[in-house]
């Protein structure tokens, strides 16, 4: 058999391929914090040995840096493992530049690039460099492992402060710092070898929890105005006192707050009046600059400009609201679908993002100030269900936001599949959709031009292996908390006859795929519910005699519960399916159950079917 | 669509009859319809029209509409000369919120070693109706920022204040220029619709260019005339301007298409090009009017025919020892030197960016650096080779009716081995040396030598193959597919696999896990470096196997071959281009588990036209299963014609190669 001939010339042509040195290794990595004269002062040095032409790839080197905190004394050589110089970087070859970011119109941040090549392995690149800086809210913010791919020999950092100088700290993954005192000064000293990088696993922490760090702050601080750390109290009051004097309108828009709310009848109707007038009349735009990174443009900046950052739109919504005589707080939020939990214990800059917080005498507003199409005092999957700090001067204090309920998150499909007598197969749904789902797609009819809304459908994966054909999606009022989406799209093959059969193939199965309980290591954060419903209905070209594959099933379990119904009659199919999961933290204690639970929901959600006609 | 184009020179007649201008009549023909544009547009004052403007007419879906946008090209006289000064006037509607980012602008700015282009007066108003009354808000200088991108650009950026569904932006700036080989083009197409864009270019005795249309059969509006007003003079010559003036009406937005060459292809546009400098004493300084005289030009530069002396210099003290060697053998020894001593910075370039010595420090350089150095190299050895200039894929096709050297961004080697010519190309340590990067596959490339004329048409006969051989059986106790996969790829095919597997092992292996195989073993290489060879890898595998009751649904080529068609646009308006000729092969061998029959096996197929072919086979030998099927893309590329038979092709061929086969077990198969 000539097949067979072939496998064995395969065979032995084939040269393993083994282990072998990384392309790139950093020997070294320090850094070093000092004080002088009231400056903060950070010396970085660091050794990468490039064991390959792959390795080339980091000798491409940028440093970021904020434009006011340059990046000084950069020197940088290529060397041979013994530690002749081979080449230095020359002044003129460092390129200075704005860093392009898609989340800012315009920052100051900048970076320093340079490339060092070299064409005989292994060699040696080391470059160094200080920072300084007046205003600083860390002191140290030390991640030694940099590189997914480049291991790291040997890591140290060290600062110097002074013996009277009261800090706070948080490390992880790391030895403690071993402390020398002396009589004026305190030295940190950390030291790490061959620092392991931690691969997030599904639904694990973030990346920036699981990696190795160090972080520092000081207990008294000024950035931008003097604070402390000490609690959150105090923090958020240096968060109030950042922003002190923004709260002013220009006098046109003084009257425009007053004409809006006169005929309003209660505070709800003024906040919902004024939040629909900013949302109407302002845009998004994220300019940074300075420690404009965290204290708001003013409110009369809005005013003139009609766009501002997530500061300055919700300082100008808690703006119009204090000149309504509506009491409002400034709320510091980490904005995000899986969000970095708020470490308690450490008051200081956790946060990504600001929403508004509108206390009323039965229940809380909360305001999404940067997003024109979120419904009145709905809080989406980026900032629902977290620790928030409401920025209150004295008053300041970390609270909570709503969480999604399983009905929140509720998304229902109803859905028709006709195959005509020449096998085209079509599909039209109609489905009610909340929760993230519905975050994502509330905003397209008004952001996206009508030619890219079917690709950005598509990207969403909400019906696969479907050419979109025509939808509509709308929603009952700007305040709806869910949207109707309705479509129709020629489907590929997911009904397939194989003679007088037709295999069936799920439709949007709901599944994820999860680590297996032995190789877990972190725990599993669902932070919201997922809850779908499906109902499928299969207009076969032939009348049915029996359906394999797939049945009836229930399965319940304290982590959710699926069940799926089968019917059929003449020439219709009809699949109903549900899938709740719960949202939840989960223990590595837990998790088996969890796993053992969305592995058999998967299961079913994957099952083919089989019709045989009649 | 076909780029349409012509020439002439522009230059003041009447005060410069040295220079004999030519206008080709068919301008004349062409633009016999001359419009006016009846339209104020004044800065800052906006027109009924522009407010009671509801929707764009000709593009009804089309969030926002560019109102006018007018260019002005002029020369100002500063303390040593002339300037170029380009002055822009665009107003735009803005109809929803999809389009509020045309109130954002970047105006990027060239600079060179010690002077730069400065943007001034940038001007700017947002219009909106508020309670019945238009209100205006001016544009805040605080808000316009500077940004370094990188050596040779910066950008001023600015975001229009009170943005909001209906309003009207209006924005003036002025750039000047310094470099007058580099007169602004003019674009009139966007990503909106625009109801009219305008250029309008004033010309002085002293510089002519050449310009290039592309994309616009005719204009709507045409004029040229002498400035009225005061005569101007310079060095004692009196001259007035001549002036052109360019106009389109109701252009439609341009929308990329997958698998086309380039957008510069095929957006409107208007190029120009310095031809000539006619200094005040009568003395005259060509620029490239003529193919050889580009070629010379390119052949005296520094950065160019120079440099390639210096390379052969370095080359034949560096490279003696390959000298005696056969033609071919030197051939890849310099181009395995090249790769292996140097890393291309990723900048493309026809010119060197480092003088040689510095490049040859750094080891590091442009496209230019590189392959200049290579051409240097190979004379060295004593083989024939030139340079080729042409023009990557993305800048846009180059005609040979334009000697523009600034249309060219990339340069080739074309060299002469035992005989026969070829073109390589030494900036991509994974490319094989028989294979030049796809990227420069893009028409014809200009042969730079003394008095040329010549050029060499860029292409690649060879096929691209991708082959899948698959051996299976069942575990029916585990519920797996046990299998080997053994795959080869040769041509661009294996370029990109190979370079993929060589940048990033677990990604490589992470491809076939998504496919839902789960890979029991490491995956095999072979000729990861031998790059002249097939990429060969192979490695066993599981996967989860499709029972229902007593019939096994087996999916042959278990979702390695292609699930769903490429081409996903209804209508097509654009060629099609592939690059390079492509086929792909599906082998299967699947063992038939004790017990079971064969009850449904895939028809065969078969398709063969002049543009593709695709043949399926599934039959049964013995106790196993075999199938094979082969498709393949005939031509390069496609006109937008051809695109319903490509559409149609792939649907039978995804449909095709995803067929399912069943097996029962025969108990079963007896009882039907």
């Amino acid at each position: 058999m000539r097949l067979s001939l072939m496998l064995f010339l395969l065979l032995a042509a084939m040269v393993p391929v083994c282990a072998q040195l990384p392309d790139c290794q950093v020997n070294r990595y320090h850094k070093q914090v000092v004080f002088r004269e009231n400056k903060l002062v950070e010396f970085t040095e660091v050794e990468l040995q490039i064991n390959s032409a792959k390795g080339t790839d980091y000798a491409e080197i940028d440093i970021p840096y904020t434009k006011g905190n340059n990046i000084k004394k950069l020197e940088a050589g290529i060397y041979d493992l013994s530690g002749n110089e081979i080449r230095s970087l020359k002044k003129k070859d460092i390129v200075r530049s704005n860093v392009f970011s898609y989340a800012s119109f315009h920052s100051d941040d900048m970076e320093v690039s340079f490339e060092l090549i070299h064409n005989r392995y292994p060699h040696i690149i080391k470059y160094r460099y200080e920072q300084d800086t007046n205003e600083y809210l860390y002191i140290a913010n030390w991640f030694p492992r940099r590189y997914k791919k480049a291991p790291v020999k040997n890591a140290a950092l060290t600062v110097e402060l002074p013996a009277d100088f009261p800090v706070r700290l948080i490390q992880h993954g790391l030895d403690s710092a071993k402390i020398e005192r002396y009589q004026n000064k305190v030295i940190y000293n950390w030291t790490a070898k061959d620092i392991d990088y931690v691969e997030r696993q599904k639904y694990g922490p973030k990346l920036i929890e699981l990696q190795s760090h160090v972080v520092m702050i000081p207990e008294r601080f000024k950035y931008g105005v003097p604070g402390s750390t000490k609690s959150w109290v105090d923090f958020g009051q240096w968060s109030s006192d950042l922003k002190q004097n923004t709260d002013y309108l220009t006098d046109n828009e003084k009257l425009k707050v007053e004409e809006l709310t006169k005929d309003c009848v209660s505070d709800v109707e003024k906040i919902n009046v004024l939040y629909k007038y900013m949302q109407d009349n302002t845009r998004y735009i994220n300019v940074s600059l300075d420690i404009g990174g965290l204290k708001p443009e003013t409110a009369a900046y809005v005013c003139r400009n009609k766009y501002g950052d997530c500061k300055a739109l919700t300082n100008y919504m808690y703006t119009m609201l204090k000149e309504a005589g509506v009491r409002s707080l400034y709320t510091k939020v980490y904005a995000d679908r899986y969000p970095v939990p708020i470490n308690k214990e450490f008051p200081s800059q956790q946060f990504n993002h600001v929403i508004l917080c509108v206390p009323q005498p039965n229940d809380t507003i909360w305001l999404e100030c940067t997003d024109n199409t979120s419904p009145f005092n709905y809080l989406g999957a980026f900032t629902q269900n977290r620790t928030v700090l409401l920025v209150d001067g004295k008053e300041s204090k970390l609270v909570k936001t709503p969480a999604f309920s399983n009905a929140d998150v509720s998304t229902n499909f109803s859905t028709n599949v006709t195959i005509d007598q020449d096998g085209r197969q079509n599909i039209s749904s109609i489905a009610k959709i909340k929760g993230p789902v519905f975050d994502y797609l509330k905003g397209m009819n008004d952001a996206l031009p009508q030619r890219d809304k079917i690709d950005y459908l598509d990207e969403l994966e909400l019906f696969e292996r479907t050419d979109i054909k025509e939808f509509n999606i709308w929603q009952e009022h700007r305040d709806s908390t869910f949207l109707t989406l309705e479509l129709k799209a020629s489907l590929n093959n997911m009904v397939e006859p194989i003679g007088s059969r037709a295999l069936i193939k799920p439709i949007r199965p709901f599944y994820f795929k999860l680590e297996k309980p032995e190789k877990r290591t972190q725990e599993l954060r669902f932070a919201y519910p997922f809850n779908v419903t499906d109902t499928i209905r299969y207009k076969l070209p032939a009348a049915i005699e029996s359906v394999s594959g797939i049945k009836s099933e229930v399965i319940e379990s304290e982590y959710g519960h699926y069940k799926r119904e089968i019917s059929y009659k003449e020439n219709e199919l009809i699949i109903i399916r549900h899938i709740l999961i719960q949202s939840g933290v989960y223990s590595l204690t837990n998790y088996a159950g969890l796993y053992q639970f969305v592995r058999s929901c998967r299961a079913k959600e994957l099952q083919k079917g089989m019709v045989k006609y009649q | 669509m076909i780029k349409f184009s012509w020439e002439f020179h522009m230059a003041n007649e009447r005060k410069y009859n040295r220079m004999k201008t030519v206008i080709p009549l068919l301008i004349l023909l062409l633009c016999a319809s001359v419009s006016t544009n009846a339209q104020e547009t004044e800065f800052g004052v906006l027109n009924a029209s522009d407010v009671e403007l509801k929707e764009c007419e000709f593009e009804k879906e089309a969030p926002a509409v560019v109102i006018f946008d007018k260019g002005n090209s002029w020369f100002v006289r500063d303390d040593e000369g002339f300037v170029l000064r380009f002055d822009r006037h665009v107003r735009i509607k803005i109809f929803n919120e999809a389009a509020f980012d045309k109130g954002e602008f970047e105006i990027p700015l060239f600079k060179g070693d010690s002077e730069k282009e400065r943007v001034k007066d940038i001007k700017g108003y947002t219009f909106n109706i508020e309670d019945g009354q238009i209100r205006k808000v001016a544009l805040d200088g605080k808000n316009v920022y500077a940004e370094d991108i990188n050596k040779f650009w910066y950008l001023k950026k600015f975001a229009m204040p009170n943005v909001k569904e209906g309003c009207v932006i209006d924005v003036c700036y002025s750039v000047f220029s310094p470099f007058y080989t580099h007169f602004k083009d003019w674009e009139f197409q966007t990503d909106i619709p625009t109801m009219y864009s305008e250029y309008k270019v004033n010309m002085i005795p002293f510089y002519s260019y050449r310009y290039r249309m592309q994309g616009a059969g005719r204009m709507d509006h045409f004029k040229s005339y002498e400035k009225k007003g005061l005569e101007r003079s310079f060095a004692g010559i009196i001259f007035r301007d001549m002036v052109y003036e360019f106009g389109l009406n109701n252009v439609p937005s341009f929308k990329d298409e997958s698998f086309i060459s380039s957008r510069n292809d095929y957006i409107k546009k208007i190029d120009f090009q310095l031809s000539e400098i006619n200094y005040p004493s009568g003395y005259k300084k060509q620029f490239m009017n003529t193919w050889p005289s580009l070629a010379n030009e390119m052949l005296d530069n520094t950065d160019f025919g120079k440099y390639l002396k210096k390379a052969e210099k370095w080359g034949s003290k560096t490279l003696a020892y390959i000298g005696d060697k056969p033609e071919k053998e030197r051939l890849n020894a310099v181009l395995n030197y090249m790769k292996e001593t140097y890393k291309w910075n990723g900048y493309q370039g026809k010119y060197a960016r480092l003088p040689f010595k510095e490049f040859n420090q750094q080891l590091t350089g442009n496209s230019g650096n590189i392959n200049l150095s290579t051409i240097g190299a190979l004379r060295a050895v004593g083989l024939k080779a030139s340079p080729v200039i042409i023009s990557t894929r993305d800048n846009g096709k180059v005609s040979d009716s334009f000697p523009y050297s600034n249309l060219f961004n990339y340069v080739l080697v074309l060299v002469e081995v035992d005989g026969k010519k070829s073109l390589v190309d030494a900036t991509e340590s994974m490319c094989p040396n028989y294979l030049i990067p796809s990227r420069c596959i893009n028409g014809k490339g200009f042969i730079v030598e003394e008095d040329s004329e010549d050029w060499v048409t860029i292409s690649n006969s060879a096929l691209s193959l991708e082959e899948f051989n698959l051996v299976m059986q069942f575990d029916l106790e585990e519920g797996e597919v046990k299998g080997r996969c053994m795959s080869k790829t040769t041509g661009y095919l294996a370029l990109a696999e190979r370079s993929g597997y060589h940048h990033d092992k677990e990604d490589f292996e992470k491809a076939f896990t998504r496919k839902g195989l789960n890979i029991i073993d490491d995956i095999n290489v072979v000729n990861l470096y031998e790059k002249t060879k097939p990429f060969k890898y192979n490695f066993h595998f599981t996967q989860s196997l499709d029972q229902i009751d007593n019939q096994l649904i087996v999916s042959p080529f278990v979702n390695l071959a292609e699930k769903d068609n490429p081409f996903k646009q209804e209508e097509r308006v654009l060629p099609i281009d592939m690059v390079y000729l492509q086929g792909n092969r599906y082998i299967a061998t699947i063992a038939i588990p004790e017990g079971y029959k064969v009850d449904e096996l895939p028809s065969a197929s078969k398709i063969n036209t002049d543009n593709v072919a695709f043949n399926y086979i599934a039959k049964v030998a013995g106790n196993h299963i075999q199938i094979v099927a082969d498709y393949s893309f005939k031509k390069q590329s496609y006109p937008s014609s051809s695109y319903k038979e490509l559409k149609n092709f792939m649907n039978v061929v995804t449909s095709k190669v995803n067929s399912k086969i069943i097996l029962t077990k025969e108990d079963d198969v007896v009882a039907l």
